[in-house]
Parts: C-alpha cells; structure tokens; sequence
C-alpha cells in the first residue's frame, strides 16, 4: 500500500512540475498540460486505488470534488463512506455522496442498491424525517447520491442515526453511524412542526435562493407532510403565497411577487422572490391546499404585520 | 401688516430692477433676461445686496421663482416649471446635481465671485445648450481680459443680522496685453435663521468655501485660449424642509476654451470648449434629534463634455452651428443601519448608475429684414442614450420591468422661431416653438426616492415617452423719455407631460412615507404665464417702478399643477444721485388659489413685505471703498410661499452691510 501511495505521489508531484515549467516548454500548451494531467490522474485512481490512511478531500472523481468525508460505516464486509460540501450536517438540506467499499478487495461497489433510513433517537421517541430515495451518480457509478432534511439539532444523548440497508446481487448487508447535526450558520432553512388547520403536520425547507442577491430571485421550497413518525413523504398539488417584507423598514414590501407552485408532482414548489434591498427579510407564507384552502400561515395587513410561517433570509 | 399704509407706500414707491448689462433699464422686458452679478472682479454695486446669493439674484427675474428647501440651494423653476424641464447650464457646460432629493441644484455649485452674469432664457430659446422644454439659465463665468490695466484686487466683506451670516471674500486679476490671469476667493458662514415673530428655523446652518481661477492667453490676434477652474464646498448644510442634512457637497468644475475671431473671413467667431465637472454630495442625518432610522446616502455625478459652436455673418444673415455633446454618469446609493445593532445594514442604489451620452447639432439663422424687424430661426436635433451601468441597479429596476434593458436611446428635437421688431420706443416680439426632452435621472431610473412635500416614495419609468410641448410666446414693449410699460407673455402645451401618479399596489419603503408613486405621463398639461411692468423717471434721480406677474397650470382633466405662483407684484422707488444709491420696496404674494393637492401642496396666504436699502461710495486715487446697507422684511412678517417645500417660512426681518474695497 505505501508503494502504491508513493507512486501516486510521485505522479501528482511530477505533475506539478509540469505546470511549474509549462511557461518554458514550448510545444506543450496549458490545455495539453491539464488533459495529460487528468489522464495520469484518472490512471492512477482506476489502476492503483487511493485509500488514505487520513481523511482527504476525495480528488478522485469530479462528482466528489470540494466534498469532505462527515461519516463512515463499517461492517464486516465493506465500509460506506459519506461526504458532503461541509465538514457537518445541518438542520435543513444535507445532500450526501455515499461510496461502498469492499473490505477484502478494497474495490469501490458500483452495482449495490441501497435505501436508507435517517432517524434521531431521542429519549422520548425516535423519528424520522424527511429524504430522497438513494439513486447512483450519472457521472461516476461508484457513488450514490441523495438529500436528507433533519429538523433537529442532535446531542450526546440524543443522536441522529443513518441506517443503510444494501444489496450487492443477492446479498443483503446493513450497516449504520451516528451522526451530528448542528444548527446552521446564518438563518434557518427548515420549518417543521407545521400544525395544518386540516390536523395535519407538514414540514417546508427552503432550497433558493441561496445566495439571495437584490433583483428578482428564483425561490424554491420543499414540501413534505409528517405521515407518522417514520414516514415523511412529498405534498404534492399545494400552493405557497408569498409576502416579503423587511421588519426594520415599517414592513415595506417589494412588488410582483410570484406565488410558489409545482410544475410536476414530486418537484420543487417555485416562483419568484423580489428583493430591493440587501439586509433582513422575512418571507412570509401561507400554504393552502390542494383546494386553495389556507392551512397554516396568514395575510400580511397593517394591523397583522405578520405570518407565523415565515423564512427569514439575510445578506 | 398697515394695509392703508401699504397702499400709499405702492403708489409713492420704487424699487432698483438691474436687469440689463450697465445700462439703465427703461427698455422693455423681452424674453432673455441678463442678470449682472458683477464684472471682472468685483460683486455688482447696482443690486441692492451685492453680497447675496445667487438664489436671490435670480430671484429677480420675472420668469424665474426658487423653490427652497433650506436657507441655501434653492432650486430654480423657470416659467413654473422645476429642474427636469429647464436647463441650468454654467458658461455652456451642462452640469447635473449628485442629490436625489434636488438638495444641490447647480446654482448651490458656484458663487457670485465666479459669475459674471445669468442669461435667462424662456422656452426654446434655451435650447442652444440642449434640449428643453421651460427655458434655461447659462451662468457666465467672470473670465477676464487683455488689456493694459495691470493688477487690480477686491476685497469685500459682508454681515446679516438675521442667521449671523457672514461672508467674506477675495478676488485678485491681472490683466495683460496677452494673458491674464485672476483668483477668487469666497467664503459664506450662516447660523440657523429666524422667521418672522423670532421663530427660529432649525437645521438652516450652513457653511461654504469657494475658489476659482481663471487663465487666458492671447496665442495670436485673433486666437485666444482660456483655462477656467471652480472649486467649491459646502459643509454642514441644513435642509429644515428636509429630514435629512449634508455633510459635504463639492463640485469641482474646469474647462478649457479656444476661441478664433478672424477680423478678414466669413467666420464671426469660433469657439471650442472642452470641459470636465465632478460632483459630490454626502447626506447626513446625524443631526437631527430624532430619526427613525439612521441612514447613508452619497451621492455622485461626472460629467465629461465639448462644444464647439461658430458664427457666421453672410449679407443678412447671422448663423450660428453649435455641436455639442456630453457623457454623464450618476450614481446615488443608500446604506440603513437597522435599530437592532446584530442585524445585517440595508443597502440599495437610489439611482442604479446611470450613464447618459448626448450628442447634438444646434443650427440658428437670424434673418435682418430691415433695419427695425427681424427673423429667428433655430433648430436643435439630439441623440440622447441613457444606459444603467451597474448590474444590481438594473436588477433592482427589473423587479418593476421585468423586460427592461440596460439601454434606452431617444431622439430629441426642438424647432422654434421668432420675430421681433423694434421702432424708437417700440419694441415686439412674437415667438411659436415646439421641441422635446428626455425624462430625467430620477423620473426614468430612480428607486424609492422620498419626497418630503408629499410623503411618497418615487419609482422612476425607464420606457417613459419624451415629453413634447409646444410654445407661443409674446411680449411688447413702449418706452419714451421718462416712461416704459411691458408685457410679456408665454403659452405652454406639454404633452405626455410627467409626474408621480400613486400606485396603491407598491408598498413604501421610506418609514413613515404615505405610499409609492410611479413615475408616469398625463396626456397634457397647459401652462401659462404673463408679467407687466412699468416704470417712470419721476424727477432726475427718483424712479418709480412695478411689477405683477400671473400664473395658470392645469392637466388635461382640470386638476392645478404644483408649483403655480399666486398672483405676485413688487412696487417701489428707487433714488440715485451722484455717489448714492438707495431704494424701497413693496413684493408682495396674493392668496394661492391654484395648489395641487395631489403633491402635496395646501395653498399659501398672501403677504406683502417691505425692503429697503441705502449705497455709496468714497474714492481714493484709484481705489474705491463702496458700502451697502439695508433692512429686509421690516415689519418682520411671518410668511411661507407656494414654492416654499413643506411651507417652511422664510426670514423675518433681517439686516445688512456690504462692503467692497477695489484696489
């Protein structure tokens, strides 16, 4: 293994150099230069195989590039690696990167199908919350991709723990870790507890804008109802009206507005977010029905200054 | 205050109008007005405050009124009509506030030391220097000469009792058989002032330092080239009808001139000017005991331009060409510091960094008839092109239009003629004109700008159509040895004629503010005006004169436009004799009837006030020691006028002296 990890680096140093002297050679040009350098890159991960003994930043493959590995899960057979563009996981969207490696062959799996269950156990109860399906990468078949939306922070005493059930061919295998979730910098993105005025619960999670800029934003939200403690699936056919308003500046709100709504079942609930000015902003909402009934939220007025369903986004 | 006594003072009193250059005005009023600010380097000695503003200097002309918002830069109205529909140009150069709030028009830019005179144009006789609708006001720049009179110095000093205003200046030329060379040196002081009944006006300080320079070289006979450079600061400057203040606001302005005057060739006169000016202006509001949110709003706009304009004399004919062009960027932006000192400050840009690009060719032909009669023909075709360079600022608009682009041209033109006849006493003038303007900074581009008079917050229309009107203009006048009448009068129909019009939709973004006004056009808008004036030489150094002017705006539906003047008159005496010059004067403002409500306006009460003032002026050798005294609004009257914003009253009694020592 060491062998291998110093021919690696042998490659990546020598590398390198090529940049370092690309300026003096004449024939080989920058674009030349990258391409050979992807080639020996890719030669080395397929051929030899990286496995660190540290946690590194996966240069292996584009997919994972800029990720950081948050977790790992190891059974008898194989260890299944999580990553992430940070180092941990939030309340809010978490979109994971799982790879599955075998034990024995310290080959990456590329034919498993997993599916996964995220709960938090606390002292009380455990729950879930809600996820997508885990589905392979488009782009490299060694990894799986999917999101999961935690409403809680965890603590010593009250983890949240990602279970994933596999098969490899006929072969079923499990393995699980705990893992910290943590508050997130900057304001929140997930409301969950939503007490619908039809009995039902709901949770929202605000996916765009996420970097909020002063014009017209594209704005995206989630939608998923609490079916019972394990199961939280996609509503579908709903609406959510939104009304900006700054709080510091006698809610003033921006004009043209556009309400969110599906374009298909199972997407996203979109529209439009105006915003004139940097600074605080409270979005909002009211969610109404497939009906156009209001379930939770309300109106904006001069005496009613605000919606008790609401995001707030600053910048 | 007496009104039987102002009756009698009326018929008995006179008043000192200098409106001509140096000689005595017993000629008709026409419609382009000089007034004389002073020559080479000394304040004008025939005003009857040498030392005042140039807002009370123009003041004096029938077409023009001052809108003000403070003590200082006030904004000039020509023909009742506000800054986006005149022209305010100095020596030619166009030059553009950096205030959204019109808190610095160009005339807040310059001093009474670097001017030599206002020409006042009304209507489309402005156009000349661009493109305009109202008229315009081109301040000369006192330059200098070549001559053989060496080194002469002013130093001239002033005092009013009223705000404890003091100003004090210097001028210092040298004038050369081939160069000259002059500075001036200017500097105003003011305490807040008090109205009438000693009520004082909080926040109407302010402080001002100005220097100028100009430089001229005679290259040949009949080449000459000239530098010119103004530099002006004012600080600490109160807006009482405001609720915001400055800090700063600076201007510095330079040009450089080539001028060519052949004596032998077709060519009268070819002048070339090149011309930069850059503008800063910082509000604060820092001072004021409370607001509800503490707020940053500099401001800024450059100017880079040329012209180059000939004079042609061809048997009758005189022409003149004159293509012109300018590139202007303005840029106004606002940062609010939340109550709560954890939360995120509030930036948005007020105006989205707008650039405007002008080029435009102005031809005019004034055909002799005869000796007594003559034709004036002029046409100006422009292309204007504004473009919002900074990509938030366009977002921001976007929220409103969605499909707007970055860039808008417009093609703007104006056609106007005239004819005039003079015969001994006689003289007339009968004018017809019709030309276009491009919508403003603010009226295309603004974002959430507060209006104080109104309350609302104003959204500029970046697709607003340009606004057209059509002119007639008249006046006459008779003068015989003793006596002068005249009258002059001008019609204006304005189509797609711009204002603010509520949108109940949009929601204020200013604290407080009633709600948002969008920016848009009314089909038209009449706009008329008419002043007479008389004066009579009652005995050789007595003079009688008067003056009332008449006002009317309306829309299309009959609702009164904002900023029409009630019937206004002055009347007065004025006594010159050997080395003394003195004056009374009655000015005075009917009840305002026409006000729109709709702006804001409530209508102001009628008032009349008395002026008076005393001069003269020892001589030593070449030296001459000239002093200036006198007493404004005597009874002390409590008043506000329409163009007063948010009806702050303006001075009660106030006392002055004026002092001017030339070497």
């Amino acid at each position: 293994m060491d062998l291998v990890g110093n021919i690696a680096k042998q490659i990546i140093e020598s590398n390198n150099n090529c940049r370092q002297r690309q300026t003096d050679a004449v024939g080989i040009t920058p674009k030349k230069m990258k391409l050979i350098k992807y080639i020996f890159i890719l030669l080395a991960t397929i051929t030899i195989g990286c496995s660190k003994d540290d946690a590194p930043v996966a240069a292996a493959t584009n997919v994972l590039e800029g990720t950081v590995l948050v977790a790992e899960m190891t059974n008898d057979t194989h260890k299944i690696e999580l990553y992430r563009t940070s180092a941990t996981l939030v309340v809010g969207e978490n979109k994971i990167f799982f790879k599955v490696k075998d034990n024995a062959t310290g080959q990456y799996i590329s034919d498993a199908t997993l599916t996964w269950f995220p709960v938090m156990k606390m002292t009380t109860k455990t729950h879930s919350c809600p996820k997508m399906p885990i589905v392979k990468s488009d782009v490299d078949d060694k990894v799986y991709v999917s999101t999961f939306f935690p409403q809680m922070i965890s603590s010593e005493t009250e983890p949240w723990n990602i279970k994933i059930d596999y098969t490899i061919g006929e072969t079923s295998y499990t393995a699980n870790a705990n893992l910290a979730v943590v508050a997130p910098v900057g304001k929140t993105t997930l409301k969950s507890g939503i007490m619908g005025t039809d009995g039902k619960k709901y949770v929202m999670v605000l996916k765009q804008p996420a970097s909020p800029r002063i014009g017209v934003n594209d704005m995206a939200v989630y939608l998923f109802t609490m079916q019972d403690l394990m199961n939280f699936p996609m509503v579908n056919g709903y609406s959510i009206k939104i009304d900006p308003r700054m709080p510091s500046m006698g809610n003033h709100s921006s004009p043209n507005n556009v309400n969110l709504s599906q374009s298909a079942a199972e997407m996203l609930y979109e529209g439009k977010l105006n915003l004139t000015m940097s600074g605080l902003w409270r979005i909002n909402l009211q969610l109404l029905n497939a009906d156009g009934v209001v379930v939770s939220g309300n109106a904006v007025t001069e005496e009613v200054t605000t919606s008790p369903l609401f995001f707030e986004i600053e910048f | 205050m007496n009104k039987t006594l102002y009756l009698i003072l009326i018929l008995l009193s006179a008043f000192v109008y200098s409106q001509e250059k140096a000689k005595d005005s017993l000629e008709a009023n026409t419609l382009e007005e000089i007034i004389v600010f002073g020559d080479n380097t000394q304040p004008n000695q025939k005003q009857r405050k040498p030392l005042a503003s140039i807002d009370e200097y123009l003041q004096e002309s029938d077409k023009v009124s001052m809108i003000r918002r403070g003590s200082y830069a006030s904004e000039p109205l020509i023909n009742s009509m506000t800054t986006e529909r005149t022209l305010i140009t100095i020596d030619g150069m166009r030059i553009f506030g950096a205030c959204t709030d019109k808190m610095d028009p160009v005339t807040s830019y310059v001093e009474i030391s670097n001017l030599e005179e206002a020409n006042i144009s009304s209507g489309k006789e402005g156009a000349c220097h661009g493109s305009t609708i109202g008229g315009g006001i081109d301040l000369k720049i006192n330059g200098g000469e070549f001559s053989s009179r060496g080194v002469d110095a002013t130093v001239y000093g002033g005092y009013e009792t009223n705000a404890q205003q003091k100003v004090a200046g210097t001028s210092v030329g040298y004038s050369g058989k081939s160069v000259y060379a002059n500075g001036t040196l200017m500097y105003r002081d003011a305490n807040n002032y008090k109205a009438g009944g000693n009520e004082e006006i909080l926040y109407s300080q302010f402080t001002k330092y100005n220097l100028s320079s100009n430089v001229g070289f005679l290259l040949a006979a009949d080449k000459t080239i000239e530098g010119s450079v103004i530099y002006d600061k004012a600080i600490d400057v109160g807006y009482p009808a405001l609720p915001m203040d400055i800090s700063s606001a600076t201007a510095l302005i330079g040009s450089v001139k080539f001028t060519y005057t052949p004596t032998e060739k077709l060519i009268d006169n070819w002048e070339t000017k090149v011309y930069y000016n850059t503008i800063t202006h910082i509000m604060d509001d820092t001072k004021r005991a409370f607001v509800p949110m503490h707020m940053d709003m500099p401001g800024w706009s450059d100017t880079f331009g040329f012209y180059s304009k000939t004079a042609v004399k061809l048997k009758k004919h005189t022409l003149i060409a004159d293509f012109s062009s300018f590139y202007n960027k303005s840029l106004a932006e606002m940062t609010m510091y939340p109550n709560d000192p954890n939360e995120k400050s509030m930036y948005m840009f007020t105006w989205p960094d707008v650039a405007t690009t002008y080029f435009a060719a102005y031809l005019e032909d004034v055909f002799s008839i005869s000796e007594r009669a003559n034709i004036k023909v002029n046409a100006n075709l422009a292309s204007h092109t504004n473009q919002v360079k900074d990509k938030m600022g366009l977002e921001s608009l976007q929220i409103f239009y969605p499909d707007m682009t970055a860039s808008k041209a417009r093609f703007l033109k104006t056609v106007s003629a005239s004819y005039k006849y003079t015969h001994q006493g006689l003289k007339a003038k009968f004018g017809l004109a019709f030309g276009d303007r491009a919508p403003s900074v603010t009226e295309g581009y603004g974002f959430y700008l507060f209006n104080a008079n109104d309350k609302y917050d104003y959204i500029g229309c970046p697709t607003l159509e340009n606004e057209s009107s059509l002119e007639a203009s008249f006046s006459a006048g008779y003068s015989i040895k003793k006596a002068a009448v005249s009258i002059a009068s001008s019609y204006f129909k304005i189509y797609n004629y711009i204002i603010g019009i509520p949108n109940p939709d949009f929601i204020a973004m200013t604290i407080g503010a009633k709600g948002v006004k969008v920016y848009r056009a009314l089909s038209y808008a009449n706009i008329f005006n008419a002043a007479f004036s008389a004066s009579y030489q009652i005995m050789t150094p007595i003079k009688w004169k008067g003056k009332v002017t008449y006002n009317y705006g309306k829309d299309y539906a009959g609702e009164n436009l904002p900023f029409i003047s009630p019937v206004s008159y002055n009347t007065g005496f004025e006594v010159q004799k050997g080395k003394f010059i003195g004056d009374i004067m009655v000015e005075g403002n009917a009840t305002q009837t026409q006000y729109s409500i709709m702006s804001g306006e409530d209508g102001t009460d009628a008032y009349a006030l008395l002026n008076a003032s005393a001069g003269y002026y020892f001589l030593f050798g070449n030296n001459k020691l000239n002093i200036k005294a006198g007493m404004e609004n005597i009874f002390d009257k409590y008043y506000t006028n329409f163009s007063d914003w948010n009806n702050i009253p303006k001075m009660g009694r106030n006392m002055f002296v004026n002092i001017a020592i030339s070497f």
